[in-house]
């Protein structure tokens, strides 16, 4: 792996050899002054962002939230999950319907009124989301329950399908959703705070569970069930846990998603919207933190540049209509490059820690274990 | 200690136990030997709760534990070396050896992984290793070395000596006497039958899911049957 040396030499080397003398003390420091610079840059962005910048910010803070709670099924757990773009949908719907002010629901509900009590509610935007989350994690009880305790692959058909059964729902309740008319000015609290927010305690949440002693159950489970199985770890127990809370963080990250974009109707969530989560998943690395952290950032600002493709083209002799869904082709040439040749991804199942860029570099560093 | 009675076992359609008394008294090495497909596996599977039991039953320290889950099994003190290793490949050393002691609070797991170490120093010095890069006889240490994380009582090996060169075989064997003469009861299926025969106190004949032939080691070791076809003498 290749180091990125942004400082001056002498200034590596100062910090390394620090590190290397007490790596606990600096590593928290080090980590410490990560964070605060983060905090500032977004204070800084903020006030000097455009509000198009602002937004692919915000996006990518909660496409890591979004790619984190994927990885955790999908990457640590070994359960192939696709039913992101359902769960989000649970999440953005819930939580928008219970913030939204009611003069706002009278405006959309204008072919069928919205049933009550739900036209009178409104509720701050944290309780929103958390409730959004909480459905769309007993979503992911009530499909986890029958399906992870099947062996193979019977997750990946059954969020697939849950997720379709969800969009298909969500357009014909329409006096529950407004069908396919969607719902339009969603109150836009969603902001590079709440955003990175979310990006930052899904970090800390994921870092925190990946080295206790459930993490080390859901990578056992991951890399031999039976064998795992045999230590004593309780299979369906610890592939729900992993499951309801991917989905919780799920639900969160569509509410966030609908408070940012202010509009949501039920095609967004087609399973597209779970390929692009995916997407980050693989190319980051099934199993590593850093490693979605690093794609779902990529991918985010990727998918903003590659705008243009689906854009109508003059190239001068010739002008091109604009080809819608041109990106998603591009995307899946991308996972199928990256499947075919690349199958670590950027990270494999290693993390960019400390110890990976300062450490010394002939003692292989020893992986986190706590009891 | 531990107690099987008429225990039967289907997989599916196929009648892999027909009927199964045995006996592993406290801190004895008992062994399994029988063909490929006598359903030597299929015994400690059932034993640890992996296949349910269709009949029958199987009592550790009086206690009925024929229908428990695998993760109180453990918990009382029963633990698997698995056939053919099962190591987490991805992991390292040390995690492998703390997933073996999942189910245990945290009282006496540093005092075990001390003991496991002294056991086999090679696993230290490779601790932060991916398990996955070990060699075949070191992957077999770490799969003894994480069942022992589970503080068993009955530690139950299912072809620990599977494709090692012989010396490494014979250290096998002389670990498995340590293991034992640490308090261990043993439940130890082979197919080298000599070996086993003569580390054993007590051993078991299984033939298609029967019981055809037991006694101590020394007995069997020279009934005809048993030299004929586990021993490969004329
Ligand atoms: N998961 C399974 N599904 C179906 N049949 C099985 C399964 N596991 C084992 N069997 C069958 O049960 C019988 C006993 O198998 P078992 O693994 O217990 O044999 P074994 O004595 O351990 O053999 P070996 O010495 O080859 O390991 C065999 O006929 C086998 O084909
Ligand atoms: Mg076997």
């Amino acid at each position: 792996m290749g180091r990125i040396a942004l400082q001056p030499p002498g200034f590596y080397s100062t910090v390394a050899k620090a590190y290397r003398k007490q790596p606990n003390r600096w590593g928290l420091l080090l980590t410490g002054g990560v964070i605060l610079s983060l905090v500032l840059f977004i204070y800084w962005a903020g006030g000097h962002f455009n509000p198009y910048q602002v937004r692919i910010l915000n996006l990518i803070g909660i496409n890591i939230g979004l790619g984190l709670s994927l990885n955790l099924i999908n990457g640590f757990t070994g359960q192939f999950s696709l039913g992101h773009a359902g769960f989000m949908a649970v999440g953005a719907y819930t939580t928008t319907l219970l913030m939204m002010p009611p003069a706002i629901k009278q405006m959309n509900f204008f072919m069928m009124p919205l049933v009550s009590p739900l036209d009178q509610i409104q509720l701050p935007f944290l309780a929103a989301l958390l409730l959004g989350g909480l459905l769309s994690a007993l979503m992911g009880v009530l499909i986890g329950a029958p399906v992870l305790r099947l062996r193979g692959d019977y997750l990946a058909i059954a969020t697939l399908g849950f997720s379709e059964i969800i969009r298909i729902v969500i357009t014909n309740i329409r006096s529950v959703t407004n069908g396919a008319l969607g719902l339009k000015g969603i109150p836009a609290y969603t902001n590079l705070w709440w955003s990175w927010g979310f990006a930052l305690l899904t970090i800390f949440v994921m870092t925190r569970l990946i080295h206790s002693s459930y993490g080390r159950a859901f990578k056992a489970i991951r890399e031999d069930e039976i064998a795992a199985e045999a230590m004593g770890i309780g299979l369906s127990r610890h592939k729900m846990l992993a499951f309801t809370l991917a989905a919780f963080l799920a639900g969160i990250g569509g509410g966030f998603q609908a408070s940012l974009l202010t509009t949501i109707e039920p095609n967004m969530f087609r399973f597209t919207l779970t390929f692009e989560i995916l997407l980050m998943v693989v190319l980051g690395g099934m199993g590593s933190i850093t490693g979605t952290v690093i794609a779902a950032t990529i991918v985010t600002i990727l998918k903003e540049v590659l705008r243009g493709v689906e854009a109508p083209m003059n190239l001068g002799f010739i002008s091109l209509p604009g080809i819608p869904g041109m990106r998603m082709v591009i995307f899946s040439l991308l996972l199928i490059l990256v499947v075919l040749f690349y199958r670590e991804g950027i990270m494999g199942q290693r993390e960019l820690s400390w110890e990976r860029l300062l450490g010394q570099k002939d003692s292989s560093p020893e992986r986190g274990v706590e009891i | 200690m531990l107690n099987i009675a008429d225990l039967h076992v289907y997989y599916g359609g196929i009648h892999a136990l027909e009927g199964i008394s045995l006996e592993v008294p406290a801190n004895k090495i008992i062994t399994l030997i029988g063909a490929n497909g006598a359903g030597k596996s299929t015994t400690l599977r059932a034993i640890c709760g992996l296949v349910k039991a269709a009949a029958g039953s199987i009592t550790f320290q009086g206690e009925d534990i024929t229908r428990a889950p695998t993760t109180q099994i453990v918990q009382k003190g029963i633990t698997m070396v698995p056939e053919g290793r099962r190591v987490f490949p991805d992991l390292t050393v040390l995690e492998n050896l703390y997933l073996g002691a999942y189910t245990r609070k945290n009282s006496g797991v540093k005092r075990d992984l001390d003991w496991v170490f002294s056991l086999f120093p090679r696993l230290k010095e490779r601790k932060g290793q991916l398990a996955g890069t070990l060699s075949g006889g070191e992957q077999q240490m770490l799969a003894v070395g994480r069942a022992l994380m589970a503080n068993p009582t009955l530690l139950m090996m299912d072809e620990p000596s599977l494709g090692l060169a012989p010396l490494l075989v014979q250290e096998i064997f002389n670990i498995i006497k340590e293991i034992h003469s640490e308090g261990k009861t043993i439940l130890l299926i082979e197919q080298n039958a000599r070996a086993a025969l003569q580390l054993a106190d007590y051993g078991y004949v299984l033939e298609t899911g029967r019981i055809v032939l037991s006694g101590t080691g020394k007995e069997l070791l020279v009934r005809d049957e048993v030299r004929k076809v586990y021993l490969g003498e004329e």
